[in-house]
């Protein structure tokens, strides 16, 4: 008899490890799916503060390589911000110079990271969202804790959908559509910083 | 019957003076070691520290204490909870080592956005970004939505979430969006500061010792654990601080002085062993040159708490100036006709005058603003003090070893008397060494230069060097040592002054003379600013100029102007306040407050920038120094002169002009072929040939003496042959010390040494005369 029960726990345990692999598998899957090595597309923004009732609307280019991601806001008003080196960058307007918006920061790097889908084990805790082509992460690193309560990258069709929520619960929903996977020469020379 | 009553009460009272003087020099060194042991210093500055008595100069003093106490170690893996539980452990060593006063590692009292916030938020609009004063005075509403826009669109900026429905302008939420810690490289992780670089988390550890000077076993020993530590496979171990500086610098300063000074002794005391014959000779210069040092020991104990490594290793050279008393009384012991009741009777008057004359070059130093060329001048005085003492009292108890067997002066010192004879007479100053030295000096006249620059006078050894680098490239930026110290009669007229140093200092950024700065005015505005910032901000609402952002909000934006300024004593009690509190003193009435610099490129733009105004003063006190040097340097060489032109007077007193001269003229030239051939061989001369020069004046004048008072007697060439190979072990050896400065001083001493030898029975000349 208990011979049989003991069978009978292996096989659920072993069970049990096959739904873990499977969805680990799932996770880096969808991870894959979410990254971006390199390309150049189109992202909406849609930031809601608690206490208002339409969200703040923005809309522009993004462009990637592996060393670098720019964020090029189009609408309402122009401003680019470079993520390169652990640092970030912007500028607000085309001819300006860049600035240092925040320097040798984990939130240069994670952001740049979040927006590639490059996401580390290190600094999140991730899972996969039920029925939904979705990852969730919740900040494990303490200075992202600090700022954000979670975060989830979802993939509906050609979209990437980046929902970030702060510590206030105020929410920003990201939506980019990848174009293309070449970068021309122009693209790659705006991911470098102008010196 | 009598003759030998006289002699042995001659000797009693010998023996028992100096058992006394070596019994009170012992009860004082005890007392001294017990009470107030010496600590030595490497701090390059320290060494050349000058006494200043001004407010500023307090101020100064106090600011890099605080520094020189404060040490930096970085404890990397590639792991963030192994880095931390790694550096947690080393806190808790550090703990436990004597001298160490505090150790941080947990850093969960860091001012958080939230609490920043909160705290100002009642000053809103009177605190406002330079940028956001910028875009207000110029009235461009575009360009100040745009900027507005782009704070909050931005992802993740909390102090925007934070503050944007109390504040609809996003002034505050600009105001915080820079970074309070400065782009340090280190961010805020499970209560401790951690810098990630090259895939390693290092954590940061910062302990501050009880003194500026820690005692070198302390410092020795940390750093020994520090080493143990970094052999560790897995983890990192990084270090910065004057305390690593100090070991590193007491260890090769113990080691040279080892070294050196075992050498040097060796050498005499096997030149001792080969002349006299005698192990009482060996057993008695061992004890003068024992004497000596702890005279010197004591000399140092009594007037200073520290002393300089450089000091440490320069004491060798008392070995060499204190043996050559030895060589004269056991040169007088051996072959002199002296009665035994007063063997040394006819060197007496020579040994006081040499001491006298070496005593004065030494007490030359004294007059140095220099706390370095003090320790030196006190050591050597003190040392040669107990040098002659023992030569005095003790050598004449020992006379009968002398008298055994042969006291015949050997053939080879013969033929060097005969020598030395022969090349006195044909040699002529005028006709041999006029036109040779005129060349030499004009040549080294025009290639060389004066190196002032204290920097350049020790040297760091290259793995703290690679520390130090390795700290600042994962820290980002470092502080430097060079600061602004501004001064005001009142708290408001010191935050306006600041805020004029910064107004000029922005374009020093922009020309890439300096990096960064901190200030307390980037975050607490003078009074007067913050009344201009709620003007501005008042003026536009009038002009509509956010309008369009609080229109976007639905937020109203309320200014209130009756708002009250945020004061300097209720700031400092925020936690942005309190981590600037060490950058705001308050003495007497008077108010100081400290621009932080980093990144310096160019020192004397800086320095130029501000030498108009007195009451901001750009601290850089190794520019100081250096400049203090070149004063001390030129005024040495006419110390110099004067120090010739005054043993010309006692020369002349004691003898007649023609001697004087030529005794003169042998040191004189000899320091000048000395600084000359120095000037070739390193291409530029510093202060430490020139205080080589009161060395070889010294020695030259004592040669002088005794060939003045003793003509060409065997044994004189003898004592001053000896003292010459000496002189010569002792200062040919520094040319190998890893410290320039010393090196320098060697080079310029053997020279110098080597000329005086063969120059200075010139004087007999007059002397037959």
């Amino acid at each position: 008899m208990n011979k049989v029960i003991t069978l009978i726990l292996m096989m659920l345990l072993l069970n049990c490890g096959n739904a873990i692999a499977q969805q680990s598998a799932d996770e880096l899957r969808l991870l894959e799916q979410l990254r971006i090595e390199q390309g150049s597309g189109e992202f909406s923004q849609q930031k809601y503060f608690k206490f208002l009732s339409l969200p703040i609307r923005s809309s522009g280019v993004f462009k990637v390589n592996p060393n670098a991601a720019l964020w090029h806001t189009q609408q309402p008003v122009f401003s680019q911000v470079l993520f390169a080196d652990d640092n970030i960058y912007r500028r607000l307007a085309l001819n300006g110079p860049y600035q240092v918006l925040v320097q040798n920061s984990e939130l240069g790097s994670v952001l740049g990271a979040i927006f590639k889908a490059e996401i580390s084990t290190n600094d999140w805790s991730i899972s996969m969202v039920e029925k939904q082509p979705c990852i969730k992460l919740i900040p494990k690193n303490p200075s992202l804790i600090a700022i954000f309560s979670r975060v989830s990258l979802c993939l509906k069709q050609q979209q990437r959908v980046i929902t970030l929520w702060d510590k206030q619960d105020n929410k920003t929903i990201i939506t980019m559509t990848l174009l293309a996977n070449q970068l021309s020469q122009q693209d790659v020379d705006a991911l470098e910083l102008p010196h | 019957m009598s003759y030998l009553t006289n002699y042995s009460q001659s000797n009693g009272f010998k023996a028992l003076a100096w058992l006394l003087q070596f019994s009170a020099l012992a009860a004082l060194l005890i007392y001294q070691q017990l009470t107030n042991p010496l600590a030595l210093n490497s701090d390059i500055s320290a060494i050349f520290a000058s006494e200043k008595s001004s407010p500023l100069a307090a101020i100064t003093t106090q600011i890099e204490q605080r520094a020189t106490r404060s040490q930096i170690v970085l404890v990397g893996a590639p792991d963030l909870n192994g880095a931390i539980s790694a550096a947690d452990k080393l806190a808790r060593q550090l703990r436990t080592i004597t001298g160490i006063a505090t150790v941080n590692v947990i850093f969960d009292q860091l001012p958080t956005l939230p609490q920043l916030i909160n705290q100002h938020l009642g000053a809103k609009h009177l605190l406002l970004s330079d940028h956001y004063v910028k875009l207000l005075a110029a009235g461009d509403s575009e360009a100040l939505f745009r900027y507005q826009f782009s704070l909050l669109n931005q992802v993740g900026n909390q102090a925007v979430a934070l503050s944007v429905q109390a504040d609809p302008s996003l002034s505050i939420a600009d105001y915080f969006s820079r970074s309070v810690i400065a782009s340090s490289g280190l961010s805020p992780q499970q209560n401790h500061l951690v810098a990630q670089y090259q895939n390693k988390h290092y954590v940061f550890i910062s302990f501050q010792t009880e003194q500026s000077g820690i005692d070198i076993k302390s410092s020795q020993a940390l750093v020994a654990h520090l080493t143990q530590l970094a052999l560790q496979p897995n983890f990192e171990y990084l270090y910065t601080g004057a305390i690593f500086y100090a070991s590193a610098a007491s260890e090769t300063g113990q080691f040279e002085m080892t070294l050196y000074g075992g050498l040097s002794l060796l050498a005499m005391l096997l030149m001792i062993g080969i002349v006299y014959r005698s192990g009482v000779a060996i057993g008695l210069t061992l004890t003068l040159i024992g004497v000596s040092f702890l005279y010197g020991y004591l000399g140092l104990s009594l007037f200073y708490d520290e002393i300089s490594v450089i000091a440490l290793v320069f004491s060798v050279t008392l070995i060499g100036i204190s043996a050559d008393y030895s060589f004269h009384a056991l040169t007088e012991l051996k072959y002199g006709n002296g009665q035994p009741q007063q063997p040394l009777r006819a060197i007496t008057s020579s040994l006081v005058m040499s001491y006298l004359t070496t005593g004065a070059g030494y007490l030359v130093l004294l007059l140095a603003p220099f706390v370095l060329f003090k320790q030196i001048a006190i050591f050597t005085i003190f040392g040669l003090f107990g040098a002659l003492v023992t030569v005095l009292l003790l050598y004449p108890l020992l006379q009968r070893y002398f008298k055994q067997g042969n006291s015949e002066i050997t053939p080879n010192i013969i033929k060097l008397n005969q020598w030395h004879q022969r090349f006195s007479r044909r040699f002529s100053l005028t006709k041999h060494l006029a036109l040779p030295l005129l060349i030499l000096l004009g040549t080294a006249a025009y290639i060389s230069d004066f190196n002032d620059d204290i920097r350049d006078f020790y040297a760091v050894a290259p793995a703290i060097k690679a520390n130090e680098d390795k700290v600042q490239s994962i820290l980002k930026q470092k502080w430097q040592m060079q600061y602004l110290l501004i001064a005001a009669s009142s708290p408001q007229a010191l935050l306006e002054r600041e805020e004029l140093a910064l107004k000029q200092l922005k374009p020093l950024i922009e020309q890439g003379v300096l990096s960064h700065y901190s200030a307390i005015s980037q975050w607490l505005p003078s009074q007067q600013q913050q009344l201009a910032n709620l003007e501005l901000m008042t003026q536009a609402q009038e002009q509509g100029m956010f309008n369009r952002l609080t229109s976007m909000l639905g937020q109203p934006l309320i200014i209130n102007n009756l708002q009250q300024s945020l004061l300097p004593n209720k700031w400092f009690e925020t936690a942005l306040g309190r981590m600037f509190s060490n950058q705001w003193l308050a003495i007497d009435q008077q108010y100081y407050s400290v621009v932080r610099l980093a990144g310096i490129t160019d020192v004397s733009v800086i320095n130029q920038t501000f030498s108009a105004n007195q009451q901001i003063n750009f601290i850089d006190k190794a520019s100081e120094i250096s400049a203090q040097v070149q004063q001390f340097r030129q005024l040495l060489i006419w110390v110099l002169v004067a120090a010739v032109l005054a043993a010309l007077v006692v020369f002349c007193l004691r003898y007649n002009i023609a001697i004087a001269l030529r005794a003169i003229v042998s040191p004189v030239v000899a320091l000048l072929i000395a600084l000359a051939l120095s000037s070739l061989i390193e291409q530029q001369l510093n202060i430490f040939n020139l205080v080589a020069g009161v060395l070889i004046l010294a020695l030259g004048l004592d040669y002088s003496v005794f060939f003045a008072e003793h003509g060409f007697e065997r044994k004189i060439t003898l004592t001053t042959l000896m003292s010459a190979l000496s002189s010569i072990f002792v200062f040919a050896i520094l040319m190998f010390s890893s410290m320039p400065a010393i090196r320098s001083f060697g080079l310029t001493v053997f020279i110098g040494v080597l000329v005086v030898f063969v120059l200075a029975p010139q004087v007999i000349k007059a002397r037959s005369l």
